[in-house]
């Protein structure tokens, strides 16, 4: 008797918090979508969010993976491709998901000529998840921000009748780490941002997870502990609503109308960050986001600090 | 209503909306970029400089994309073949650019300008953090051993380009592109076959 009691609570113990708890509407013909950042170790973190992903995908069908950049750490050749990203995702691309990749500064631009990261041989570009959606995404270099790629931006943005903007790139604009905001890059897109209406924007970089109080109508989140970590690096600023940087993990994204549900999920499948990003209709600015931090997350000072 | 009456009602109204800020102002011209300052005028002696920089990276340019044409890459391309292909470029330019040396493309006069265009944005506040932009993660750059025609060490991350930097320089083709390395010294990478095209020392201050 013992001994079955000892198997069930062990059996309890060990069993993946998988889609245990997963939070979003979960609703039918929602745009889904996961995003992971600076993956490409080929370690056994990286494995361990790689499963995890896999796990939450029975209950929540994403059709498709954001790489934030740093896709590939060390060394590019084929047996690196394989080991630090076809085998990790091998069940979710055998599954048909696709991933959609940006360049992070460990990565070559020849990556954008590997067809699994559905970068069409550009270093920046855009894309519509299902010709009904009303998404855009718009994948950046954040390497090597011309005056070429700043132009093809504005211009993609302004031809853009999408309700939902999407920005995702390496470098963050915003972050309460070691490098903090940069300034530099920010100065540069942000006005963008603000003009076109870009709602929300994914990075990775640093190596924990970030989401920052709405900018100017604009939700970021960064995502950079998808198989790297700084532990304790956060420094929590006016600027942060809430971190994590004491564990690895991946975000789930669910787009219904004008709100945009997120949960932040880590390695051992515990959620530590979940809310929504509302939108307004006419405007399309972001107004509000709500959300619930879990176990082991930072939260910034009630009164935000003064902007740079 | 009297047309003339029409005609200075609509005006008042023109008026007094313009002046409320209700219509467009003519927009503000864009601050002008070193580097448009430089190619302005022909009379601007970094104009003839730059032209001569542009000549000789074109000539370059010509020389990689007959190369390139040579060895198409597929749609579905593996990671075998991209290597290989980066691989074949590479030796490729080494053997008809066997005689290459530092300065070929980047002259010193180029060097100099170079130089003059990137100093401004290394100074102040903003100088602090385009020179944060620069460094890795752990504080520190990439550290390469530069020669014309050696690959870019895949031990090394390539260096993130502040975008103030890359708007005071001459824009390049996609086949190439700058990056600075610990020692601060500017080089020419060429994208698709991971060599150093040429450098410069110190370029950064």
């Amino acid at each position: 008797m013992r001994r079955v009691v000892f198997s069930i609570l062990l059996l309890l113990l060990t069993r993946p918090l998988a889609a245990q708890d997963l939070k979003l509407p979960l609703k039918q013909g929602s745009v889904k979508f996961a995003a992971l950042g600076d993956t490409g170790t080929g370690g056994s973190d990286q494995l361990a969010i790689a499963r995890m992903l896999t796990s939450h995908r029975a209950k929540f069908p994403f059709e498709f993976v954001l790489l934030l950049g740093d896709n590939l750490y060390g060394s590019e050749r084929p047996r690196d491709y394989s080991r630090k990203f076809e085998e990790p995702y091998k069940p979710l691309l055998e599954a048909g998901v696709k991933f959609y990749a940006v360049l992070g500064n460990h990565d070559d631009p020849s990556q954008r000529n590997y067809k699994q990261f559905n970068m069409n041989g550009e270093r920046y570009y855009t894309f519509k998840p299902g010709l009904r959606s009303n998404v855009r995404f718009f994948a950046l270099d954040s390497n090597y921000m011309d005056p070429k790629q700043l132009e093809w931006f504005e211009k993609e943005l302004a031809a853009s009748g999408s309700d939902w903007k999407i920005a995702f790139f390496h470098h963050p604009p915003y972050a309460s780490g070691m490098h903090g905001s940069d300034e530099i890059l920010k100065a540069q897109l942000e006005p963008l941002f603000v003009k076109y209406g870009v709602n929300v924007v994914l990075t990775g970089h640093e190596h924990f997870y970030e989401r920052i109080k709405p900018q100017k109508g604009v939700q970021y989140f960064v995502m950079g502990n998808s198989a790297k970590l700084r532990q304790g690096d956060i420094d929590p600023t006016g600027l942060t609503a809430v971190g994590y940087d004491r564990g690895f993990a991946f975000m789930l994204v669910e787009i219904v109308g004008d709100e945009m549900y997120y949960q932040t999920i880590t390695e051992r499948g515990q959620t530590v960050d979940s809310g929504v990003v509302k939108k307004a209709p006419g405007t399309n600015r972001v107004i509000r986001t709500v959300g619930r931090p879990g176990p082991g997350t930072e939260t910034g000072p009630a009164k935000p600090s003064p902007q740079r | 209503m009297n047309p003339l009456i029409r005609a200075l009602a609509a005006a008042a109204l023109l008026a007094g909306a313009a002046g409320c800020g209700m219509l467009n102002r003519s927009p503000v011209p864009e601050p002008i970029t070193p580097i448009q300052k430089a190619t302005a005028s022909p009379d601007n002696p970094d104009s003839a400089i730059l032209a001569d920089f542009k000549a000789r990276l074109e000539k370059y340019v010509r020389v990689q994309r007959a190369l390139l044409d040579k060895v198409p890459i597929s749609e579905n391309a593996t990671p075998a073949q991209i290597r290989a292909r980066q691989e074949t470029l590479a030796a490729q330019l080494r053997m008809i650019r066997k005689d290459a040396k530092p300065g070929d493309i980047l002259t010193p006069q180029v060097a100099a300008l170079f130089r003059r265009l990137i100093n401004p944005e290394l100074k102040g506040r903003e100088g602090r953090d385009t020179k944060r932009a620069l460094e890795e993660d752990d504080g520190t750059r990439a550290h390469v051993w530069l020669r014309v025609n050696a690959t870019w060490p895949e031990s090394e991350p390539l260096t993130t380009m502040p975008p103030n930097i890359l708007a005071n320089l001459p824009q390049l083709p996609e086949d190439v592109e700058y990056l600075i390395t610990d020692e601060r010294h500017l080089l020419l990478r060429d994208v698709d076959a991971n060599i150093i095209v040429d450098f410069i020392y110190h370029a950064v201050r």
